[in-house]
Order: structure tokens, then C-alpha cells, then sequence
């Protein structure tokens, strides 16, 4: 099991995965530049250097759990070789 | 007497949070129960933020503050209500307080290294505006808070950061979330071993290079020996110069940040904020931290010289 801690929150989608993560990924937040934009998020997931999948949107329109079914499945896929 | 080996603990003259927020947050909804708080319209939003999303049934008023500064209190603060004053940037707030029947709150999350007196109730703050630490709140006096379970991943990301994006990330965790909890231990050895003199006095001499050599606009405010500088405010002439200047000097890998933009709960309370909206309209603040020499305060200058010349983008 590569996964540091349990994820309850989408909110911890970020950390969950950069902690996670065995070396060869890595995942890379793009936070907005503006004031008050703490709610957008864009995280992109790469494999070396190879962009994988990117992950955007709003934490206050996101249907609840779908960044943590997300994680979760990012951490399966590369344990049984899929990612 | 009583001679024995297990004996109460020692208490601090100081109670540490993870935030300043969470201290603010602990001192209304445990200590002072108000029914009516006053913030000032020119503010950081996080002190905003946490009483419409912790004490939405606690009514929050605004007070104006003047483009000078001057704060313009209500009348009389009531023994239900309680008002939250600010010694902005670092630069001691010397404006005459209302006559007061309820508490009065010093937030001295700018100037708890200007050598100030304070005249609150209760002094609160937080500490990663001046210090470089993960994370850090404060509440003078010793209290004895049971703390919400907090995972703290927000200080993770930040000692794994490696550049603005990973503190930024870690700063919207923070705040779309947050807890009244403790301290991390790492913040806590720092804080306890900085030498506030020697920063103080690094922070005056940035603050004040900047005000003398600076070739555009004027320095919102003059700050006296005893302060310490949180950032140097200037003036500019335009909102279009202001901007312009920003742009120019981000290429210039120098970034700089506007102290404050409004909260929308300020843009929506009925007062005349024309002079708060006039300083963020105005406003460019440039760091002055200790861990910058005047050679980067000259580099600053040099910079803002080029754009002065003709060189903006």
C-alpha cells in the first residue's frame, strides 16, 4: 500500500498524492495568481515527464468525494502496474 | 508547604495556535462570547473570513478607515460587543479609542516585534506574517484550550515547498480550512530562538532604504524607531501605474502585492469605503523581510528606476 495517510477530504487530494507518490510520479499544483481564488485548484499528474492526467476545477461546485475516489484510484492503477 | 514530585505544570504568558485566525477564533467563541463584533473596512480578509464562516449568528459591523489610516470608531462599544483594532503594517495605531463597556482586541499580528503597549483586553496575532515559519497564532496570557484534531497538512506542504506554488497551494488548504489547533513544533523552536532586535533592526533598515530611494510614489506610512516594518506601502499616483510597475518588476523576479484587496463582505456593508477602495486602488507593497540585505533593497530601486524611465511593460 503506497498511501502515507488515510484521505477523507477532497481537499487533501493534493498532499495525499505528493506524499503517496513513488518517485517516479510526481504531482504539480498550479494555484490561480489572483486574490481570493482559494477555492479553484489544478494539480497535474505526471509519469517521469510525461503529463498523465490533470485535475481542475472548484472545490465549492465538486461533487463531495470525487477527489478522494480519484486519489485512490490514481495510487491502485500505478500498484497494479496500470498508471 | 507542600513538597512533592508531581506537581502542577508551569503556565506561559503566551498561548500558541496553529493561526492567528485560530486565536481570533478562540478568543470569540470561548472567551468573550460577543453578540456583535467590529472589524475595520481596510483588512486582511482572513479575520473576516473566520467570523462569517465560524460566528455567522454573532453580527459582524465595520468601522471606515481613512486613507491616512485613521480609523473611525463607533460611538461606544456595549458590553455585548467587542472591537477589533489593528496596528497596520507594524506602524502603532495611536487613534483615540471609544469609550467601552465591552473588549477591545489588539491585533498585533503586524507589530508584535514594534516595541507597543498595548491598550486592547486581549492581544492576538499571527506569526508567519513576519517570521518565516510553517505556521504560528498567538494569544497573550495564558489559556488553556482544548484543540480540534488537525492533521496539519497545510505545514507539510509548506516544509515540502520548493517554490510560490506549493506555499500558495498550502495557503488556500488553510484557507478553506481550518481548525483552532496548536502550534507546530518546528514554528515554535524558531519563534523561541529569534533574535527580534537583530530582525528589527534588518526590517527598519530595508523599510527604510525604500522610503528614501524609492523614485515613485510616497510611503503610505512613516514608521517610528521603536516599529518594525511588516512591508513598505507606496502610494502610486494611478491604479495604471501601480499595475504597470507590479508587471515590470514580476519580470524582474521581484514580487510585490497589494495590502489589501476588500472583502466582499466590506464592498456589500453600506459604509462609504471610498478611501479603503482608494488604497487598494493605489496601494503597492514591496517586501522589506530580514532576510534581505539593502543590496536587495538597491536592486529594488534599480528596478523601479528602469520602468520610471520608460522601460514598463
Amino acid at each position: 500500500m503506497l498511501a502515507t495517510f488515510p484521505i477523507e477530504r477532497d481537499d487533501e487530494f493534493y498532499v495525499f498524492l505528493k506524499s503517496s507518490l513513488p518517485p517516479r510520479y510526481r504531482i504539480e499544483s498550479t494555484p490561480s495568481t489572483s486574490y481570493y481564488s482559494e477555492w479553484l485548484f489544478h494539480y497535474d499528474l505526471y509519469d517521469g515527464d510525461v503529463l498523465k492526467q490533470t485535475f481542475e476545477g472548484d472545490f465549492r461546485t465538486l461533487e463531495k468525494g470525487k477527489l478522494v475516489c480519484e486519489a485512490e484510484l490514481v495510487l491502485s492503477d500505478i500498484e497494479i502496474g496500470n498508471k | 508547604m507542600l513538597i512533592g514530585s508531581k506537581l502542577p505544570p508551569e503556565r506561559a504568558e503566551r498561548t500558541y495556535f496553529h493561526t492567528g485566525r485560530a486565536a481570533f477564533s478562540y478568543l470569540i467563541g470561548q472567551v468573550i462570547h460577543p453578540n456583535k463584533v467590529y472589524l475595520p473596512t481596510f483588512t486582511c480578509w482572513s479575520l473576516v473570513s473566520a467570523m462569517s464562516r465560524r460566528f455567522p449568528n454573532i453580527e459582524l459591523v465595520f468601522y471606515p478607515v481613512r486613507r491616512d489610516l485613521t480609523c473611525i470608531y463607533p460611538d461606544t462599544i456595549k458590553e455585548d460587543e467587542a472591537l477589533v483594532f489593528i496596528h497596520f503594517f507594524g506602524h502603532e495605531n495611536t487613534g483615540v479609542l471609544p469609550p467601552c463597556d465591552g473588549t477591545l482586541i489588539e491585533d498585533f499580528s503586524h507589530s508584535y516585534m514594534s516595541q507597543i503597549s498595548p491598550r486592547g483586553d486581549y492581544v492576538f496575532g499571527s506569526y508567519r506574517k513576519i517570521m518565516k515559519v510553517a505556521d504560528g497564532g498567538f494569544l497573550w496570557g495564558f489559556f488553556n484550550p482544548i484543540y480540534e484534531p488537525n492533521r496539519k497538512l497545510d505545514t507539510w506542504l509548506r516544509f515540502e515547498a520548493k517554490d510560490w506554488r506549493d506555499v500558495r497551494e498550502a495557503e488556500n488548504m488553510l484557507d478553506r480550512d481550518w481548525s483552532i489547533s496548536d502550534i507546530g513544533s518546528q514554528s515554535l523552536e524558531i519563534l523561541l530562538t529569534a533574535n527580534e532586535s537583530h530582525i528589527r533592526q534588518r526590517r527598519q533598515r530595508n523599510e527604510q532604504f525604500l522610503a528614501n530611494n524609492l523614485s515613485v510614489g510616497l510611503p503610505q506610512v512613516i514608521f517610528r524607531n521603536k516599529e518594525c516594518p511588516l512591508i513598505h506601502n507606496r502610494i502610486m499616483p494611478s491604479t495604471e501605474e501601480r499595475d504597470s510597475l507590479r508587471a515590470y518588476l514580476a519580470l524582474k523576479k521581484v514580487f510585490t502585492s497589494i495590502h489589501w484587496p476588500t472583502h466582499e463582505l466590506v464592498h456589500r456593508c453600506g459604509l462609504d469605503i471610498e478611501d479603503t477602495l482608494w488604497i487598494e486602488k493605489h496601494v503597492i507593497s514591496f517586501p522589506v523581510t530580514h532576510e534581505y540585505g539593502v543590496n536587495d533593497m538597491e536592486y529594488i530601486c534599480n528596478c523601479v528606476d528602469e520602468w520610471k524611465q520608460g522601460k514598463g511593460v
